[in-house]
């Protein structure tokens, strides 16, 4: 079964976007990141639990989330 | 096409969100630059130099979390032998040997190339290392071997060198012109 993934506790997606481009804080890291639009996408729906099983399965979502997890910003779960 | 929506049919939230990273999202997204907030400290940008040059520029790949890259200073001081009688190593372990020569990375025909990584590291003559450019190459290199910058490759960094090296400039973003000295700026925005 692949691997599924959750918000990190206390991520709170605070973001800003205009052009298509946003910048997220990382409540966990006190980073702030630029991100592009389909990313803070991923992450809400993540948050919403808006992904299905063939989310999981895509491995490039598994390697994007993987990427994300070093970050702080999401977690196995 | 098998993912084309149905005459008729609602194409489902979930069903849109599901296409959109699949077929586009997460390939072509990502995390374009990281700006760390440490206390007392400056700001460090941690990206590409695409990323650095332009927040246009998609980072294919997100990993950009490790930045806390050495300076040059850094790794030079680190070789020199501590204690009283100068018989403890340096405090911090080179990735590769010290002897390793530029040219055999960096490759030019100028007397930079001949000199070790440990040369170039205490040269600060501007002839021989104009801007300093190769001594802060070899320090992201070695921040590179050594995981300290996540963000930047080998081949990025030999691939400035070769621009440099051929043409004079460097384009890390289109129509965007970096000479030497922009380089090294962007390579110490890089290091703490």
């Amino acid at each position: 079964m692949a691997q599924q993934w959750c918000i990190v506790p206390g991520q709170l997606l605070r973001s800003r976007s205009w052009d298509g481009q946003s910048v997220l804080y990382n409540e966990v890291s006190g980073a702030t990141h630029l991100l592009d639009e389909p990313m803070l996408e991923l992450l809400h729906a993540l948050r919403d639990g808006s992904l299905e099983a063939e989310d999981w399965d895509d491995p490039e979502l598994q390697q994007t989330f993987a990427a994300l997890a070093k970050l702080y910003l999401v977690h196995p779960c | 096409m098998a993912n084309e929506q149905q005459p008729g049919k609602q194409l489902s939230a979930k069903g849109a969100a599901r296409r959109r990273f699949t077929r586009a999202g997460a390939a072509a997204s990502g995390v374009l630059m990281t700006l760390h907030s440490q206390p007392g400290m400056a700001a460090i940008v941690c990206a590409t130099p695409s990323g650095h040059a332009s927040a246009l520029i998609s980072a294919r790949n997100p990993d950009a979390l490790s930045c806390s890259g050495l300076s040059p200073g850094v790794w030079s001081q680190s070789l020199k032998p501590r204690g009283k009688n100068g018989n403890t190593p340096g405090h911090l372990s080179w990735p590769i040997s010290k002897d390793k020569k530029f040219g055999s990375l960096f490759t030019t025909g100028k007397a930079i190339g001949q000199a070790t990584f440990e040369q170039v590291l205490g040269n600060n003559d501007p002839v021989f290392d104009p801007d300093n450019l190769g001594a802060h190459l070899v320090a992201a290199y070695l921040n590179v071997l050594s995981g300290r910058s996540s963000f930047q490759n080998e081949y990025m960094l030999v691939n400035i060198w070769n621009n440099l090296r051929d043409y004079g400039v460097y384009h890390p973003a289109a129509n965007v012109d970096w000479k030497g000295k922009d380089v090294v700026a962007y390579l110490k925005s890089t290091m703490l």
